[in-house]
């Protein structure tokens, strides 16, 4: 009755609609990974730290040896003893900055109290629309969906998906975070959420709040997944627009997402503390 | 074995994306695994093939905070029209290349446009991932090619050390 060629025309439409209707459900969740989360974060992440520590190792090479190298002038023992000696100093300036960050990391621990686990970031996201991090430590280690990340300068985001050595971290700058925060100096409410491009934006910011640039914005508290006062970012604009309940404030973040190398699990989030 | 190879090579390209690369520190300028997807449908027609790109999406779609099954349509669907357009149009070509090429940058960027308006994004979000949609189509004809052949010679090399040590295992058997 249909040839075999409208049979495959047919079945191929019928797959991009199912196709279509998948992807839009699973869209509106940005934890719909799932099982295969855990799988990818099983098979890669091992790896991804494996580069990572590597890469570390040949920088620091690169920076203390071969630099050497080609400015020295002297005789060769010499230069052997100075290349050696300075590739031993450059090891300790790396256990001095390492030092410096996990310092900072200890202070900023135990001034807020909280039960945190210190993580090494081993991977990012590819893909330019969405904006993750993989850490090393996973539920072995006590970390667990719904955790907030965090780093002295600020909120990183939140743990969503984990599986035992590893996690994903859904960074606040993704379009699918959302913070309760306030204003530090006026206590004006909002909830920021991730413009996607490296920006956030300080949204159901009420027109009659006094909001200008530079401000500080902390976290509230209120939305039980981050503990309160936690630095978040500065207001960069701030547009009042002719109509509307609500005005458009951009917030810059105060973390340095390219450049994060450890962060901080807080395991048990005091919200409203 | 083949599936397990073509499967390796996906992950070492992701590894490539998501720790290599932000360690220099870069962001990568488009989706080499488009470039993998276009070299797999050539050289792996059929189920086989197929088995790896599902593979190479799920591990994508896994580390990805995107919502689950972008990758794997993108490269689905760029898999399953090479195939066709191979069969329909019978050419075997370096613009079929290129061209494969720009059609996956295409439409894991329509596909990830469809995502985000589902989402409820707004148009400057939307704009923007236009934006970074046409600057990944250029990149895309500028280095794709270029991986594509790095991807080829470098498969090549490796059947050929694979093979040498091969032959010189079954040597060493018969002394």
């Amino acid at each position: 009755m249909f040839s075999r060629r409208m049979v495959l025309v047919v079945a191929v439409l019928v797959l991009l609609l199912l196709n279509i209707a998948a992807l839009t459900v699973s869209s509106s969740r940005p934890d719909s990974a799932g099982g295969a989360a855990k799988i990818a974060l099983h098979m890669t992440a091992p790896f991804q730290k494996g580069i990572s520590v590597s890469l570390g190792w040949v920088r620091s090479l690169w920076n203390g040896y071969f630099k050497l190298v080609s400015t020295a002038e002297e005789n060769g023992h010499l230069r052997l003893e100075v290349s050696r000696l300075r590739e031993q100093l450059n090891g300790y300036h790396e256990l001095k900055r390492l030092n410096g960050r996990m310092r900072s990391l200890l202070t900023f621990k135990e001034a807020k109290a909280l039960n945190m686990v210190a993580a090494e970031v081993t991977g990012t996201d590819a893909s330019p629309w969405y904006r993750t991090l993989i850490i090393d430590k996973g539920t072995d280690h006590g970390v667990a969906k719904g955790q907030p990340v965090v780093v002295p300068d600020g909120i990183v985001g939140q743990v969503i998906e984990a599986s035992s050595r590893y996690a994903k971290v859904l960074l606040i700058t993704d379009r699918n975070s959302a913070v309760d925060v306030l204003v530090q100096d006026t206590r004006a409410r909002g909830v920021l959420q991730g413009g996607g491009a490296g920006e956030c934006q300080f949204a159901y910011a009420n027109r009659n709040d006094t909001i200008v640039v530079g401000q500080r914005i902390v976290s509230s508290g209120l939305d039980g997944v981050f503990p309160k006062g936690f630095l978040i970012g500065t207001v960069s604009d701030v547009n009042k627009g002719v109509s509307g309940i609500f005005q458009k404030v951009g917030v810059t973040p105060s973390v340095t997402f390219e450049k994060l190398e450890e962060v901080l699990v807080v395991m048990t989030p005091k919200a409203g503390s | 074995m083949a599936v397990v190879g073509y499967t390796l090579i996906s992950i070492l390209l992701i590894l490539v994306q998501t720790a290599f690369l932000p360690q220099i520190p870069m962001r990568p300028l488009f989706d080499l695994l488009v470039v993998q997807v276009v070299f797999t449908a050539l050289s792996l027609p059929g189920v086989k093939g197929g088995v790896v790109i599902l593979m190479t999406g799920v591990l994508a779609d896994g580390l990805s905070g995107s919502p689950f099954g972008l990758y794997i349509t993108s490269y689905f669907w760029l898999f399953f029209s090479i195939q066709i357009a191979i069969q329909i149009l019978h050419v075997y070509s370096r613009s079929l290349i290129y061209l494969a090429i720009l059609a996956g940058i295409f439409i894991e960027n329509f596909v990830a446009l469809l995502t985000l308006s589902v989402s409820g994004a707004n148009t400057d979000t939307l704009l923007w991932a236009v934006e970074r949609g046409g600057v990944q189509l250029l990149w895309g004809g500028i280095l794709g090619p270029c991986v594509y052949t790095i991807l080829v010679e470098g498969i090549r090399c490796a059947r050929v050390g694979l093979q040498g040590t091969v032959r010189h295992l079954k040597g060493g058997e018969g002394v």
